[in-house]
């Protein structure tokens, strides 16, 4: 097993070589990224044990580090047995007979799922040496109700609910660092304000910043104790912080033009976002503490940042927008060490509001064809997309995801 | 750099040595703006002096969703090129007439609305529409329109004119609206 992690992390390092001597924004080469061979042998147990299997073996196909096969093709095996809604799960490699993972995922009958995505990320965390995504959640705004409302379904689209019933523009949902915050503007007071939910498993969502003119953009920072976004109170709009105890503000911009979407660097000491004031939108960084906006990005038209919370691998860009290329908007990549630029999407639709799982590898956006949006998932080692879940068509034209962290 | 962006700096260039100088003449200081009613929970507070009060806008009044637009008002929309909220001369003589109109009508609160055709992504075009309304704003106060009279709101691209596609309808879409919120 250790051995087979190692020719893993071999390869992905040959696949991002390859990727590093390319030209900037050229399409990232959909070559085969390695993957495990995994089986999930059928469980023994209570009633739901076939459908906990399933959805295990759904979710190590989503985290893009396995391939799912016969049990008589795998390198390593699942087995488990399931009792009172909690699964007691084993890991086996081929012909081995001691587990190489054992874990207990705690249940009680009414969430067969959620036993299925702790199993998971247990098996992405320990075989593959990853960080799992099967236990986030993902929001969008959708507009199915005939006005834009905020909804949050589990990471693979199952589970979907709506969060706000403001009959009016709700918009730009981000997560906060704990899985579970949720920060977003909403028009619902007749003018567009910033709004946190402290926990989207029970909304109640508190007003946090309704100044003259306009309150938007908010992002939290990685330790949850400011808020980035956007006030035009001081007659523009310009990027401020606030702190989310005192709700003290620092000003961090100061120009004639537009600042918009602010996202922040992992550790909490870059505040990533666009601003037009060299002609076009384009993306500046400043440091946390104040300072000069340093501008990253040129040429085009370039917006919507979002900065990945852990990086999979040097080679594979940490930051990610959406920029104009051609008659399109397409979802690019951009290394924030070396401003390296890569097209990841390129298919013919407008591929917008790109926003990083926590894994650093998968992407989620809203991909436009005909003036109907959906969300999809770009895989940004391979360039691989699928859509989200197409059961989501229901709830109409969904844009702005927000992936939690 | 090619030149029309050359030009368009300059433009710019020239809107704020001309702004900077009107306000530097006529601007009375406005009061520090404190946040609005609070829907729940307690209000941001500003500790951090603004660092520039020429712009600053006054408290929210009034309903925006009501709106309420008389057909001279609603002529004076004005239009404004892609990506751009730079007022063009031809649209001069609207905001002109708004002018006069606020000067015949001292009482009345106006919201400027600012809009963007549905071209470009969803958070720049909200800061892209406020900057329209601004620019209306400081277009107004600098032929010395009370400044604490204007508030400014930004729709982005949610709410076209024209629900069409093509330029023709995009023209209409990129604009800014005035309404009455308080008289």
């Amino acid at each position: 097993m250790k051995h087979r992690m190692w020719s893993v992390l071999v390869l992905c390092g040959v696949a991002g070589a390859v990727m590093a001597t390319t030209p900037a924004r050229i399409v990232i080469s959909k070559g085969s990224a390695p993957k495990i061979n995994i089986a999930v042998e059928s469980f023994g147990g209570d009633a739901n044990a076939q459908q906990i299997a399933a959805v295990l073996a759904s979710d190590l196909v989503r985290s893009d580090w396995f391939n799912y096969v016969a049990a008589a093709n795998a390198e390593v095996i699942v087995r488990g047995s399931v009792s009172g809604g909690s699964l007691n799960g084993a890991v086996f490699s081929r012909g081995g007979s001691t587990p190489v993972l054992q874990k207990v995922c705690a249940g009680d009958g009414s969430n067969p799922r959620s036993v299925a995505h702790q199993m998971a990320d247990e098996i992405v965390r320990n075989i593959a040496g990853k960080p799992g995504i099967a236990q986030t959640k993902i929001a969008c705004v959708a507009s199915g109700t005939g006005s834009k409302e905020i909804y949050v379904m589990d990471y693979d689209g199952a589970n979907v609910k709506r969060l706000t019933n403001d009959h009016t523009l709700t918009v730009r949902p981000r997560f906060g660092p704990n899985r579970r915050t949720l920060v977003y503007t909403s028009y619902r007071s007749g003018w567009p304000d910033v709004y946190i939910m402290p926990d989207v498993a029970a909304p109640a969502p508190r007003r946090v910043s309704y100044y003259p003119g306009l309150n938007t953009g908010g992002a939290i920072s990685p330790d949850g104790r400011r808020l980035a976004l956007i006030l035009s109170k001081d007659g523009n709009p310009e990027l401020y912080l606030m702190d989310l105890a005192s709700n003290a503000l620092t000003r961090m911009s100061r120009t004639r033009q537009a600042e918009s979407s602010p996202c922040w660097s992992p550790d909490g000491s870059q505040i990533c976002f666009v601003s037009d004031r060299a002609g076009q939108p384009q993306l500046y960084m400043i440091p946390a503490s104040g300072g000069e906006a340093r501008r990253v990005t040129f040429g085009g038209y370039k917006t919507e940042p979002d900065w990945a919370s852990w990086s999979v691998s040097a080679e594979v860009p940490d930051i990610c927008f959406s920029a104009r290329a051609g008659r399109q908007f397409q979802v690019f990549g951009l290394k924030s060490r070396t401003g390296e630029e890569l097209l990841l999407t390129q298919d013919g639709a407008d591929n917008e509001d790109p926003c990083w799982a926590p894994d650093g590898r998968h992407i989620v956006y809203s991909r436009t064809v005909s003036h109907r949006s959906s969300l999809y998932i770009l895989d940004a080692f391979t360039g691989r997309t699928i859509e989200l879940n197409p059961n989501l068509r229901v709830l109409g034209d969904c844009t702005a995801p927000a992936w939690s962290r | 750099m090619n030149t029309r962006l050359l030009a368009k700096i300059s433009v710019l260039g020239i809107a704020v040595v001309l702004s900077a100088g009107i306000v530097g003449c006529k601007k009375k200081p406005h009061a520090t703006p404190g946040p609005g009613p609070g829907l729940d929970g307690a209000g941001p507070v500003s500790v951090t002096p603004p660092m520039d009060t020429t712009g600053v806008m006054p408290p929210r009044s009034g309903d925006p969703t009501q709106r309420n637009q008389p057909p001279r008002l609603a002529a004076d929309t004005v239009h404004f090129a892609f990506d751009s909220s730079v007022v063009n001369p031809s649209e001069r003589p609207k905001l002109d007439d708004m002018a006069a109109y606020m000067r015949e009508n001292p009482g009345h609160v106006i919201t400027i609305e600012g809009h963007c055709d549905e071209r470009g992504t969803a958070e720049y075009n909200r800061s892209l529409g406020e900057r329209r309304a601004q620019a209306c704003r400081e277009y107004l106060t600098s032929t010395g329109v009370d400044g604490n009279k204007l508030q400014t709101i930004s729709y982005g691209k949610e709410k076209p004119a024209d629900p069409g596609h093509g330029e023709e309808a995009w023209a209409k879409n990129r604009r800014a609206e005035f309404i009455i919120t308080g008289q």
